[in-house]
Parts: structure tokens; sequence; C-alpha cells
């Protein structure tokens, strides 16, 4: 099979994955357009014939209802609104002699959209990946297709309710948005923090208000320290762990790499010696209240005033509680 | 600060969103994302809706239902992993709100899209409440 670009290629097998046999593509398809002097079809070169590239996505629990999707390559450029013109014509189009079958427009584009394509998308109901926000207009392609993949998929399981109103404009432009606008978020933070923060089992890339959500109110339950890292069990089956510089956390699989090691344990906050045990006596059982981190420290606020400080190579306790010399551990 | 949605029933009692996901995560096809972006959820049939106000900041006019509140039926309910808040008092309310979420305000005869984070002293909702700062 032939491919105009890359973006087509892998929006097609995107579609393929969600919907299967559903899901195919036509090249230089002819579409006669009815009216051609309308103004939905200015855009259009020599009506009433228009030939067009397009991916169907269709759906086993809804035969009736498809996608059209429209990929636009533009390099650095923005899809004008000419191309949402274009789009909602096609679907027209192909609405009005589709014997039965509910047709929808998507546009993806990575380069993104200017703004005067909102109020065309909008008021013919089209889809478009990116989203058109407040700040960010464009995204890398592999966002756009991540993008155009959960939106495919949750629109596969949207399906299996009730879904004629998402044929009322603009509720599937809506319903694309609502999907994609928190992709500007995760790709911030990535560029934030990197890899500082990884979810266990999933893989996913986390944040530290994540982190601190999971953890607040859960006890300490255990310290090993391995050639590896750090690992840490709270209760309710969670557990923290430091790898060199990253943060993996999540429900505990009981995994624990490497050998036994002894790390260097201090107490107070001028850093005095002292054993493991001593460290593990003092936080075992308290309850996070706080957390910090500081790049390569991350500190965990503990009930009893205390700070457990864990850094890749050391351990150290304190106590906050003033005035600070009457309260030395 | 709390990001999550304020969320009530027909019965306008409020609900936890993480408990209304949990009640129906093993509905997997209600379950329309749960990947490293977040979690989207339809509740589009179970009549869930979500605060939007307490009363008309300008015309004063009384609430549409009992409870004091103006809400607004909701298809999906979403929890955003990355999401940063911003705090803003519209109308009579300070709330917390996801720095993402989109509001339409008056622009002269137009109605324009702003994010929470642009919403800026002055403009005013489409639903008529004034945003103070």
């Amino acid at each position: 099979m032939k491919f105009k670009n890359e973006l087509e290629r892998q929006t097609f097998e995107i579609a393929q994955r969600v919907c299967g046999d559903a899901a195919f593509i036509e090249h230089n398809k002819t579409l006669r357009i009815e009216v051609a002097t309308s103004p939905e079809v200015a855009s259009f070169v020599g009506p009433p014939k228009k030939e067009i590239d397009v991916i169907t996505a269709g759906f086993e629990q809804s035969p009736d209802f498809k996608i059209l999707i429209s990929c636009k390559e533009y390099g650095r450029s923005k899809a004008e609104p000419a191309d949402a013109q274009e789009w909602a014509a096609v679907v027209k189009t192909m609405n009005r002699y589709s014997g039965g079958t509910k047709y929808l427009g998507l546009l993806v584009c990575p380069s993104g959209f200017t703004s005067g394509c909102e109020p065309w998308a909008t008021s013919h109901n089209l889809g478009v990946i990116p989203p058109l926000k407040g700040k960010r207009l464009s995204f890398p392609a592999d966002t756009c297709l991540q993008m155009f993949e959960r939106t495919l998929t949750a629109l596969n399981n949207r399906l299996y309710f009730q879904h004629d109103n998402l044929l009322e404009a603009p509720q599937f432009y809506e319903f694309v948005y609502h999907l994609t606008e928190a992709f500007e978020g995760r790709d911030e933070s990535a560029r934030e923090h990197g890899e500082r923060y990884r979810l266990l089992g999933k893989g996913w890339l986390s944040s530290f208000s994540e982190l601190f959500k999971t953890f607040k109110g859960k006890a300490v339950q255990e310290i090993k320290t391995t050639s590896v890292g750090v690992y840490i069990s709270f209760s309710d089956a969670l557990t923290f762990r430091m790898i060199d510089g990253t943060i993996l956390f999540g429900d505990d699989d009981g995994k624990v790499d490497g050998e036994s090691v002894s790390l260097v344990c201090e107490k107070n906050f001028m850093g005095e010696p002292c054993s493991t045990d001593f460290l593990k006596k003092l936080v075992l059982g308290q309850r996070v209240t706080s957390a910090g981190d500081w790049g390569d420290r991350f500190e965990f606020g503990l009930t009893d005033d205390l700070i457990l400080a864990v850094e890749p190579q050391r351990l150290q306790v304190y106590r906050t509680r003033n005035p600070v010399e009457e309260n030395l551990l | 600060m709390n990001d999550k949605p304020i969320l009530v029933n027909a019965r306008r009692e409020r609900i936890d969103i993480d408990d209304l996901i949990e009640r129906h995560r093993s509905d997997s096809h209600r379950i329309l994302a749960d990947d490293e972006v977040g979690l989207v959820m339809y509740v589009g049939d179970l009549d869930i809706y979500t605060v939007t106000g307490f009363g008309h900041p300008e015309t004063g006019d009384p609430p549409p239902d009992a409870s004091g509140c103006w809400v607004q039926k909701v298809n999906e309910v979403s929890i955003v992993r990355f999401g940063s808040s911003v705090r803003r008092q519209i109308g009579s309310v300070v709330k917390s709100l996801s720095a993402d979420s989109v509001f339409v305000i008056r622009d002269g005869d137009a109605l324009r899209k702003v994010r929470a984070i642009d919403l800026k002293p002055g403009m005013v909702l489409r639903t008529g409440e004034k945003v103070y700062w």
C-alpha cells in the first residue's frame, strides 16, 4: 500500500489497530458537489468534482457510524480555514449520499491550525488534532499521533452508549478537544522534570504532585538499601524507589534489585552519623504529611515532626520541632 | 487546593469523582481513556452535573434549583495527571480551576474561548458571571 507521507501511514496504522478491517484508505477519491457555489465549497478547485485522500474509520459495534480522517502534512505551516471548509464540505457531501451511514470529520495536522479554523471546525462539528488552545497550537508529530489514537480508542468505547448527540455541532469537536487538551500539560511536565518521576508497572511519566497525592497519609513500613537504589515500602502496598536520579513509585510488586548494602545514615540537620536501625526506629510507622524534591535529594515530611531525606547514597533523619537544640535526635 | 470538578447527582448531592470512577471502573467501555495523560469516563447516562456557580452575580437571579447551585449536565468526567491549578474569583465564588479548563467569554458582540489561566479581571463569561481576579 502506498502512502502520501509518513503522517498518513502512521495515522492509518493507528486506525487499523483500533478499528481493524473497518479502517481503510482511499487516494484520489472523487466527490461530486451538488452546489458548487455554496460557501462551504468555496475552497474547492474546479467544482463540481473534487479529489480527496481519506482514511475512513468504522466501528464494529456501530457499523453505520464512520469517521472521515484527513491528514495534513504542511511542514511548518498551519492548516488554514480553507482546509476546515473543504473537509466540512466533504463530510457534508458524504452524509448526503450515505444511504444511512453517519459520517463525522476529523483533521490531523501536527503543525497546528490557525485560529480562524475554530469557527469552521465548531460550526461544522469537525474534530481537530492537535486541539486549538490558547497557548500552544503545534505539537510534535508523535504527540499528535498519540492524540489521534486516544481519540479513536475513546470513540470506539463511546459508541457503546447513546451517541446521536455527537452528530450535533459542536459535540464531536468538543469530544475530541476534551480528549486531547491535556497532552500539553504532559509535554510541559516532561520538559520541566524530564524522567525524574515514573509510575511503576505502567511506566507512565509522572509528576511531583501525583507522587505526593499517592503518599500523603501513608505510613513508612520498611526501608531497604541495595547496590541498585533505595527501596521504601509504605502502607496500602505502595513503594517508593530512588534509583540514581529517577524516582519510581506506585503499587509494590515486591521486586528489589541488587545486593543489600549499607548506606551512609545521618541524624539531625547538621548530619551526624547514626546507624540504619536508629533511623528506621524513628521513621517506621510514621505517616507522610509533606514532601519536597531538591533535585538530588527527596524529603518526606513525617508525623512526629520528622523529615526523612533520601539521596541515592545517603539517608538522613531530623526533627523540625523548635527549639532545635532541645529536640536533637 | 483541589483541581477536581465539583460534581452532583440529579438530587444535587455531592459526588466524589474518585468514588464515581471506582464504582464504574469495571464497565470497560465507560472508561474512554486511562493512560499517561489521565482518565476520561463517560457519564452522559448517569445524570451527573457539574456545579458552575452560586447565584447570578450580575442580576442576582435566584439559582435554578433549591440547592443554590447553577448546574450543567456533563457527558464525560476526567482526571488530568499533569494539569496545574489556578485560583480565580468568578462571580461570587473563589474557585480552584484546572489551568487548562476552557471558559467562553463575551468579547463585544462575539464569544471567545480562553483558558482559566488567561482569565483576566473584568472579563464576563457567556453565562454573565464576571471575573474579579
